[in-house]
């Protein structure tokens, strides 16, 4: 019995005999492309909010080392329909070593790198990345996926193209996500045990002993504005604007990002901006997007001298219903880290997350990929215990 | 933690756990029809090679009155080699007409069952410190709940495919509508218009036990009359597996868990399809045709036969194609995929550990000194 690397593999890949024309832009290339990219946004086999050109650019414009970005455009032969939008990041550093590589590019504040494909196109859209990834005229042998998409009709697509790569899984992890399959109050009531629900309900009877408790969401862009504002006052004084924490407000061009995206996604209708107030004092915020059929828990805060009152769960259990009576949302991403308790006990269902490196299929990037894991190995045996709590084997974390 | 009980047991002492392990398909996770006691009793009885097998269960906590519910139930093969290299790893056993090797687990204890199952592994008494997956499944709830065991573990996935598979559309004129192009459904029917021209071309799926000694006997015959019979891969090139095959068929259908299908021209079958169904879906499991006849496709003919009787029946909502990767009939005609994943994961001690890390680096030399393979040249973005 040995064990077989190679499986037998019943055909090449098939593809459309289409052709296609590959773009490789920087930052300041991407104006002319933008509406275009935008309706490749609405059509895309799996909607990622993060690569939208309303998130995107204001992302380019506040965060630092854009100069290393790169956005490969793929259109059909005829240079009119955008297919495809892969926004790449070359980075010199790989798991601490200095290997030059791609990497699909994931910003502080970007949960999701699925690129963009045209759900029609997918196939020759993808095969056009692989092809120009293979001979890619940055020098690159790696390709990181940082945060892909790992199941659904992308990953399946996805694998078809990774078969015989030479790849290297970093973390492939269920993140908490919401599609409630039945009436909500019997989707709360799995999560939710009668007796901790009947604890919320105390609480929440609590906070209207000290004051006039709503559920508000905003619906002008004057409310819109004062919510950003109020935002980041809250996140700031919690425990993200102290030390280890990152606010927004902590880091002006990180505040300027999030209030240009604010409004821009407001104006858009793909903002959902709910508070729980407390005498019109907001004590808890979420912040949440809307792409296509679904929603994106995008940043949360809350007030935490009210921690006893759980100002949080009072309005994500108000969130959760918000959504599930929204027309046009099916689904919610919670964009949570691995194994978060509070997450994973509110959002039943997962989607999973993977972060891999591929070789780009040059004996370089083979010997590369192949050598890494023994070299993570070694890094190990000389610096233990640097892997986050979050990400510690279950098992091991005693009894 | 503790209150769950692992036991791990050999072969002889399975068939005692029947009942509860019946039971337990009833209530798994994912069905995974060859890891049902119909179909692994005898595949115990007739294609096991060695003494290796071992079969680990997962017993919820103990009632008051002491019984003790069976939660899951890992058939498990320790092998002695892994890539040429003498490492021990242990398998979820994958026989030769195994598809998927996802364990039985209890629907509403996942969880639970894989901890308990990890904390067994890690100090396994067969000196294992590897697990090869083989064919697991790697999308849905199983594999979010298996992935979550993962996390921190080393792992090396040594491949992953997406396979085909079928779900229902509105009705089976929408599904071959959207799934095949125009030119191909002429191509089709012009086929079986030709076909219908050389005699009489009939349909059958067979339902009494009177006619399934001929369908099994024809079915050995016609699968090894074609490439897997000159490949000596057929049923019939070996007498155990086509003992298996009729032993099988036979409790599958008097179970109530086989549809057999057949295109005949002229009273001899063309092409034949065999599938096991196992709670709301099924697995195709075998398929056969005459290569005679293959410029009229009735392999395909037949896929269609089947797309409609599924579209007919209330209970299935689901085909596993059960296909290798990049398989170009089932690939063609399954409107959506099913992700399977091998891989070899550690079991988190630093030897383990160190077999996972080291292997890349084997495979690589083992790659380079060798020829390329034909297979492995195919891959890659189409040229």
């Amino acid at each position: 019995m040995s064990v077989q690397t190679e499986i037998r593999i019943g055909a090449p890949l098939s593809i459309a005999r289409r052709d296609v024309s590959v773009q490789l832009v920087t930052a300041s290339e991407l104006a002319p492309h933008v509406d275009a990219w935008q309706r490749l946004a609405d059509n895309a086999l799996v909607p990622n909010i993060f690569y939208e050109p309303w998130m995107v650019l204001p992302a380019i414009a506040a965060l630092e080392n854009t100069g290393q970005l790169r956005f490969l455009l793929v259109f059909d032969a005829a240079c009119q329909d955008l297919w495809g939008f892969f926004p790449l990041e070359i980075q010199s550093r790989c798991l601490h070593l200095p290997i030059r590589n791609l990497a699909l590019w994931q910003h502080r504040y970007c949960y999701l790198t699925s690129p963009l494909l045209d759900a029609a196109h997918a196939r020759e859209t993808l095969n056009a990345f692989w092809r120009w990834l293979e001979l890619n005229p940055l020098n690159a042998h790696l390709l990181d996926t940082n945060w892909l998409l790992a199941d659904g009709p992308f990953h399946a697509l996805w694998t078809d193209f990774a078969l015989g790569r030479t790849s290297l899984m970093l973390n492939d992890f269920p993140r908490a996500f919401y599609q409630p399959d039945r009436a909500l109050p019997s989707y709360i009531a799995q999560s939710l045990s009668r007796k901790s629900a009947k604890r919320f309900e105390h609480r929440q009877r609590l906070l209207t002993h000290l004051g006039s408790v709503e559920y508000r969401t905003a619906s002008t862009h004057d409310e819109a504005d004062v919510w950003v504002e109020d935002f980041l006052k809250l996140e700031t004084a919690g425990w993200k604007g102290g030390k280890g924490g990152r606010a927004f407000a902590t880091y002006n061009p990180d505040a300027e990002y999030f209030r240009a995206v604010t409004k821009e996604a407001f104006r858009r209708g793909r903002a959902m901006l709910v508070s729980l107030t407390l005498d019109g004092k907001p004590i808890a915020m979420r912040h949440t997007l809307l792409a296509g059929r679904g929603a994106f828990a995008f940043r949360t805060a809350y007030d935490e001298s009210y921690a006893r009152f759980s100002p949080g769960t009072l309005l994500e259990l108000e969130v959760m219903r918000q959504a599930y009576e929204h027309p046009a949302v099916e689904w919610m991403d919670s964009c949570a880290a691995p194994r978060h308790a509070h997450w994973n006990r509110f959002y039943r269902e997962r989607r999973l997350v993977r972060r891999s490196l591929f070789s780009c299929g040059s004996q370089t990037g083979d010997f590369l990929v192949s050598t890494l894991p023994l070299l993570r190995w070694a890094g190990k045996l000389i610096a233990p215990n640097k892997t986050p709590e979050y990400l510690q084997i279950s098992t091991k974390k005693g009894d | 933690m503790s209150r769950l009980e692992t036991v791990c047991v050999s072969p002889a002492e399975l068939v005692e756990f029947r009942g509860a392990w019946e039971q337990l398909v009833e209530n798994a996770l994912v069905p995974n029809v060859f890891y049902e006691p119909w179909m692994l009793l005898p595949a115990i009885e007739h294609l096991r090679e060695d003494r290796n097998l071992h079969f680990l269960l997962v017993h919820g906590p103990g009632a008051p009155n002491g019984a003790r519910k069976l939660w899951g139930l890992f058939p498990l093969q320790v092998q002695t080699r892994c890539l040429h290299l003498p490492l021990r790893t242990l398998a979820f056993w994958q026989h030769r007409y195994c598809y998927l090797t996802a364990p039985l687990i209890e629907r509403h204890h996942a969880g639970e069952v894989l901890d308990a199952f990890w904390r067994w592994f890690e100090t396994n008494p067969l000196g294992c410190r590897i697990l090869d997956t083989n064919y697991l499944l790697a999308d849905g709830p199983f594999h979010a709940s298996w992935a979550d065991f993962l996390i921190g573990r080393c792992t090396l996935v040594l491949n992953e495919f997406p396979r085909g598979f079928q779900t229902r559309a509105a009705s089976y004129e929408s599904y071959i509508e959207t799934q095949l192009s125009k030119k191909r459904q002429h191509s089709l029917s012009r086929g079986r218009r030709h076909l219908e021209q050389l005699g009489s071309l009939v349909s059958r799926q067979i339902e009494s036990a009177n006619d399934l000694e001929l369908w099994v006997e024809q079915f050995l015959q016609l699968e090894s009359s074609g490439w897997k019979g000159r490949q000596h891969t057929a049923l019939a090139s070996r007498p155990e597996d086509a003992r298996y095959f009729r032993e099988l068929t036979r409790a599958a259908l008097g179970e109530g868990r086989a549809t057999l299908l057949s295109l005949e021209l002229n009273g001899h079958p063309i092409a034949m399809k065999h599938i096991l169904i196992a709670d709301d879906g099924t697995f195709d499991f075998k398929i056969a045709y005459d290569e005679d006849y293959s410029k009229y496709s009735p392999g395909l003919l037949l896929e269609l036969d089947h797309l409609r009787i599924f579209h007919s029946s209330a209970q299935t909502k689901w085909i596993d194609s059960g296909a290798s990767a990049r398989h170009p009939l089932f690939d063609l005609v399954s409107n959506e995929r099913r992700v399977i994943r091998r891989a070899l994961i550690s079991d988190g001690s630093r030897r383990g550990d160190f077999y996972v890390s080291a292997l890349p680096l084997v495979r690589w030399l083992k790659h380079k000194l060798a020829r390329p393979s034909p297979a492995l040249a195919k891959v890659g973005a189409a040229a």
